[in-house]
């Protein structure tokens, strides 16, 4: 009796499992960039917090993101605490020799940061206040690792860069050539490739490209 | 009704996954380093290579930086933020079996040169001993402890100028009879090594030694 019983519930509890995965996968299967939309903020403000380390990075933030956006960089310091009111915060990190070049965290409104690790997509479920959309970033760059691995301006901006694009929605570039042919939104090798070495992806583009920069300006009109 | 109730019981499983609080502090998006994929990258970015056995777990501790104007000022700025800048580390040793690229800075080994004029002097050649045989590898909580494995460990010093880390992924290779191998903490996966494809483990070594030897002969 208990065996012909077992593979009814077993099925049923297949079909909830897929009705719950196509629930869950409906806010997780977005293309690479598409959080933009989550940004409600009209303008947003990147606070250099350290402009003593930093020198050369504000100048080099405005010209990039100020083309496609009405953001503006502003020289710390700035508040950390809520309300956000939009600010990117950049932090250097001395965590010495380990694997962690640099690390962005979006925030929301309620202080949750609700975006997986791997893929970088927002993910509702994982938001406890339900917010998803983006109030306050911050970048981290672990300073050690730049100083030995990525001395140049250029290997600086590019990480920088990276994680700003992160905080700013977009997601990783592939460093497939062909992947224009596939219709991916972001070019290869472009300043979100996912290293700066590596993978083929040498060099990746200090700047955003041209497809980046049409999609910050469809989110930030 | 039991099927009712097992049915009940997996949505309250599932929303209780779904409601899982996450706060900033556990989620980061991190841009990791991989490392080059060939022996000279390795080699040249590393003050010491080692082939070592993961020994024993010496500390575990929440760590601000080793700049402390960088580390206080990260401190404050996590108490008034939702931001976690303090970073859990390990502190590992490594019992040292065999030194392929010595830091001078810091020397694991004692190398005796036969004395000019001396009579071993055209008949015996310099000798290299391990002096030291034990050192400390700093890594983050997160990273695979790897207690009891031998690996070859492409280390750079730390600024505290006493323990060693690894600044990438293929700086810790697994060392196996069935091949050579790396952690890629990313995708969190197990990944043969390029350049070691094929390789015994005392050719890769003899291909890394040459590399170490070719570095210092064009410097």
């Amino acid at each position: 009796m208990k065996k012909v019983c077992i593979k009814p519930v077993f099925l049923r509890v297949c079909a909830l499992f897929l009705l719950l995965n196509t629930l869950i996968g409906s806010n997780t299967a977005f293309a690479q960039g598409d959080w933009g939309w989550r940004w409600l903020w009209p303008t947003m403000a990147i606070r250099d917090l350290t402009p003593q380390l930093t020198a050369s990075l504000g100048a080099h933030l405005t010209n990039e993101i100020e083309f496609a956006t009405d953001i503006n960089v502003i020289p710390g310091p700035s508040h950390v605490n809520p309300p956000y009111s939009g600010d990117l915060a950049y932090v250097p990190l001395s965590i010495g020799s380990v694997s962690i070049i640099a690390v962005a965290v979006p925030v929301n409104s309620f202080g949750d940061s609700c975006s997986d690790p791997q893929t970088g997509t927002v993910f509702t479920a994982l938001c406890p206040s339900g917010a998803t959309d983006i109030d306050f970033g911050g970048v981290f760059v672990n300073t050690n690792h730049i100083t030995a691995v990525a001395p140049t301006v250029p290997e600086r901006n590019f990480i920088v860069l990276h994680e700003a694009g992160h905080i700013l929605g977009l997601s990783h570039s592939t460093c497939n050539p062909w992947a224009i042919l596939f219709n991916t939104p972001l070019p290869p090798n472009s300043v979100m490739a996912p290293h700066p070495d590596g993978l083929g992806c040498e060099p990746p583009h200090q700047l955003y490209q041209i497809p980046e920069l049409l999609l910050l300006q469809s989110w930030y009109p | 009704m039991k099927t009712l109730s097992f049915i009940s019981l997996t949505f309250l499983m599932a929303s209780i996954f779904i409601a899982k609080p996450v706060s900033a502090q556990d989620q980061k998006l991190i841009m990791y380093n991989s490392g080059p994929a060939n022996i000279r990258g390795l080699v040249d970015n590393a003050d010491l290579v080692v082939i070592g056995r993961i020994e024993a777990i010496q500390r575990r501790f929440t760590f601000y930086g080793y700049d402390e104007k960088i580390a206080n000022q990260n401190r404050e700025l996590e108490a008034n933020s939702p931001f976690k800048l303090g970073f859990d580390f390990v502190d590992y040793t490594v019992r040292v079996e065999d030194v392929i690229k010595d830091n001078p800075a810091k020397p694991l080994l004692d190398t005796h040169i036969p004395e000019r004029g001396s009579t071993d002097f055209l008949t015996e050649l310099p000798k290299a001993t391990i002096a030291i045989d034990t050192i400390t590898l700093r890594k983050l909580s997160d990273d695979p402890e790897n207690l009891g494995m031998d690996m070859m460990l492409f280390l750079s010093i730390n600024p505290d100028g006493e323990t060693y880390g690894a600044k990438s992924f293929r700086d810790q290779l697994y060392l196996a009879d069935f091949g050579v191998s790396y952690h890629d903490k990313s995708s969190d996966e197990i990944i043969e090594v390029e350049f070691a494809q094929g390789l015994r483990v005392s050719d890769l070594r003899q291909k890394v030694a040459s590399e170490v030897l070719a570095s210092q002969v064009e410097r």
